[in-house]
C-alpha cells in the first residue's frame, strides 16, 4: 500500500491525475482483501513447530508413564487433531484446515516414532517415511492449497531416493545418484497423471514443481559425474523420459507448441547420459553437456512463457545463460576453454538481456495466442 | 471434484487406525512370541548411545559368521544360518545377512535420555542381555534389557 501512495503523490504532482481520483484509487485499495500469505506462512511455521515440539516430548522417552499410556494419549491427541480438520473443512476455515491436516500428517510421522519406541523397532528410515507417505496418501487429495501436497511429495522422494539403494538385480543396480536422477521424470509423469483425477490440482502442482527443483538438482548432480561413468539406468532414464513424453503427448491439456517444449526439454535431459558411450574427450563432452542444457533451460522457459509465467520463465532464461559459466567453471584448464566458455557466456547473456528488454511484451502476447 | 465430509473422516480415520494396527500388531508380537534370551556387545563405548536408543550387537552364539548377503534364518537351538527356512527347528529368527553379520531387528534398545550415562556404564561393566520375543514365522522383538539378570528398569 505504501507504494502506491507513494506512486499517487508522485502522479499528482506531475499532474498526471487529479487529487480526487488519487484518493479514490486510494479508496478502493484499501478495500481489497490482502494477501493472507504473511499469516499463512506463521501458521504454517507454528503448526511445524507444534508437531517438532510434541516429537521431541515424544522422544524423550518418558519412562515413567507405560507404554499403553504413552500410545493411547498419542492416539487421543492424533484423533482430536483429526476432528480438528474435519470441523475446520465442515466450517470452510480454509487456512485452519490446512494447518490442521499439516499437524495431522506430521503427527502421524511422530507416531511412528514412538511406535519403534515402545516396542524398540530398528528398521530403515526410508521405510518410516515411506510407511507414512502411503498411510497419509489421503491427506495431499483433500487439501486445498499446495503446503500439505508439497511436504507430502518430499517425503515420497526421499522414501524412494533411500529406497531404491539396496535394490541390485543380475542386470543392473540402483545407487542413489541414479534415482536422483530418476525422480523429476517420476514426478514429471506423476505431475501429468495426477492432474487427470478431479480434485487433485494441489497435488498435481506439487509434483510439477518437485520435478523442476529435482531436475535442476540432477542435472548438476549428473554434470559432476566423471564423464567416463555411465550412468547404471541409462535405460531407465530414457524409458521414463519417453513414458512422460508420450503421457504429455496423449494426455496432457496443453497446446502442440507446449508440447513440443516439453519434449525437447525431456530429449534434453536425457541425452547426457548417452554422451558417456562415445570416445570424445572431456572438453567436448562439456561443451555437448552445456548446450544440451542450455537447450533444456530455454524449452522449459519457452514453455512457461507459454503458460503465462513470468517469475518461471525468468528463472529458466536465468539458469540457460548460467551454463556457460558453469561450462568454464568444470572445464577450468587453458586459456582456450577459459576464452571459449567466457565469450559465449557473455553473447548469450547480453543477447538475452537485450531480448528480453526488447521483445518481453510481445513474447508474452504471443505466448497467449498459444494458449485456445 | 469437490470432496464430501466422509472422504475427509476417511482420510483422516485412516493413518489412525493404521497406526492403531502396527502398534496392535507389535504388541501381539510381543505377548505371543517364544522368549530367548541373546547377550549383547557393544560396539564401541563411545558410540554406545545415538541419541537416546542403544546400539549393540547380539552375540547369536554362532560358530561361522553368515555368509552371502540377502534374507538369512537362524536357528535359535543349533545357533547355525541358512538362506532356507530351516526345517526341525522350533525357534528360529528371520534376519538378514551383510558382509558376515546377521540383523534381525533388535539391534537398538530406546532408552530414557536421564539414564544414559548409567545405562552406558552398566553395559560396558556388567553382563548385558536382551530378552526377546521370537514368532512362529521367526519376527523378533526386544521385550526388556537384561543387567545382570535384571531388567534395566530395577536396575
Amino acid at each position: 500500500m505504501a507504494s502506491i501512495e507513494k506512486k499517487l503523490g508522485e502522479w499528482v504532482s506531475h499532474g498526471v491525475i487529479s487529487h480526487d481520483v488519487s484518493m479514490r484509487i486510494q479508496e478502493y485499495e484499501r478495500d481489497q482483501p490482502k494477501n493472507a500469505w504473511i499469516f499463512y506462512s506463521f501458521i504454517i511455521l507454528g503448526v511445524a513447530i507444534l508437531a517438532l515440539g510434541v516429537i521431541s516430548l515424544i522422544a524423550a522417552n518418558w519412562d515413567k508413564i507405560p507404554p499403553f499410556v504413552r500410545l493411547g494419549s498419542n492416539f487421543i491427541f492424533l484423533g482430536a487433531v483429526g476432528v480438528g480438520s474435519v470441523f475446520f473443512w465442515q466450517t470452510n476455515r480454509e487456512i485452519y484446515f490446512e494447518s490442521s491436516l499439516l499437524l495431522f500428517m506430521l503427527l502421524c510421522l511422530g507416531s511412528i516414532g514412538l511406535i519403534a519406541q515402545v516396542y524398540h523397532l530398528h528398521g530403515e528410515t526410508y521405510k518410516a517415511i515411506l510407511l507414512w507417505t502411503a498411510i497419509t496418501l489421503g491427506l495431499p487429495f483433500v487439501s486445498k492449497r499446495i503446503v500439505v501436497p508439497l511436504f507430502w511429495v518430499g517425503a515420497l522422494l526421499t522414501g524412494l531416493l533411500f529406497c531404491g539403494s539396496p535394490i541390485k538385480t543380475q542386470h543392473f543396480s540402483l545407487s542413489l545418484e541414479s534415482i536422483f536422477i530418476l525422480e523429476p521424470l517420476l514426478c514429471a509423469a506423476l505431475a501429468i497423471a495426477t492432474a487427470l483425477w478431479p480434485g487433485s490440482l494441489h497435488l498435481s502442482r506439487a509434483f510439477q514443481a518437485w520435478s523442476l527443483i529435482t531436475g535442476v538438482c540432477a542435472l548438476i548432480l549428473m554434470r559432476a559425474l566423471s564423464p567416463s561413468a555411465i550412468l547404471d539406468v541409462y535405460f531407465l532414464v530414457d524409458i521414463l523420459a519417453g513414458l512422460t513424453a508420450m503421457l504429455v503427448w496423449l494426455l496432457s491439456p496443453y497446446k502442440r507448441l507446449q508440447k513440443t517444449f516439453l519434449s525437447i526439454a525431456l530429449v534434453c535431459f536425457a541425452f547426457p547420459n548417452h554422451l558417456r558411450f562415445f570416445d570424445i574427450s572431456s572438453f567436448l563432452f562439456e561443451l555437448l553437456y552445456t548446450f544440451s542444457n542450455v537447450f533444456y533451460f530455454t524449452a522449459m522457459a519457452f514453455f512457461f512463457a507459454s503458460l503465462p509465467s513470468r517469475r518461471l520463465f525468468q528463472t529458466f532464461v536465468f539458469f540457460a545463460g548460467l551454463q556457460f559459466f558453469v561450462f568454464y567453471v568444470f572445464v577450468s584448464g587453458g586459456l582456450q576453454a577459459t576464452g571459449i566458455s567466457l565469450i559465449f557466456a557473455s553473447i548469450l547473456i547480453l543477447g538475452l538481456a537485450v531480448l528480453w528488454h526488447r521483445y518481453r511484451e510481445r513474447l508474452f502476447v504471443r505466448a497467449k495466442e498459444w494458449l485456445p | 471434484m469437490s470432496y464430501s465430509r466422509s472422504h475427509i473422516i476417511l482420510v483422516v480415520v485412516f493413518p489412525i487406525l493404521a497406526l492403531m494396527g502396527l502398534a496392535g500388531y507389535h504388541q501381539i508380537l510381543k505377548e505371543s512370541g517364544r522368549e530367548v534370551a541373546f547377550a549383547i556387545k557393544g560396539y564401541d563405548p563411545r558410540d554406545l548411545l545415538s541419541g537416546h536408543y542403544l546400539t549393540f550387537q547380539v552375540d547369536y552364539k554362532t560358530s561361522q559368521p553368515c555368509a552371502g548377503n540377502g534374507e538369512s534364518f537362524l536357528c535359535v537351538g543349533t545357533s547355525q544360518f541358512s538362506k532356507e527356512l530351516p526345517q526341525n527347528c522350533t525357534t528360529f529368527i528371520r534376519g538378514s545377512c551383510n558382509a558376515g553379520t546377521f540383523k534381525a531387528g533388535i539391534e537398538r534398545f530406546y532408552i530414557p535420555e536421564t539414564h544414559q550415562h548409567k545405562l552406558e556404564d552398566a553395559l560396558r561393566d556388567k553382563e548385558s542381555k536382551i530378552l526377546v520375543s521370537v514368532s512362529s514365522n521367526g519376527t523378533a522383538q526386544i521385550k526388556d534389557l537384561l543387567i545382570d539378570g535384571r531388567s534395566w528398569k530395577d536396575f
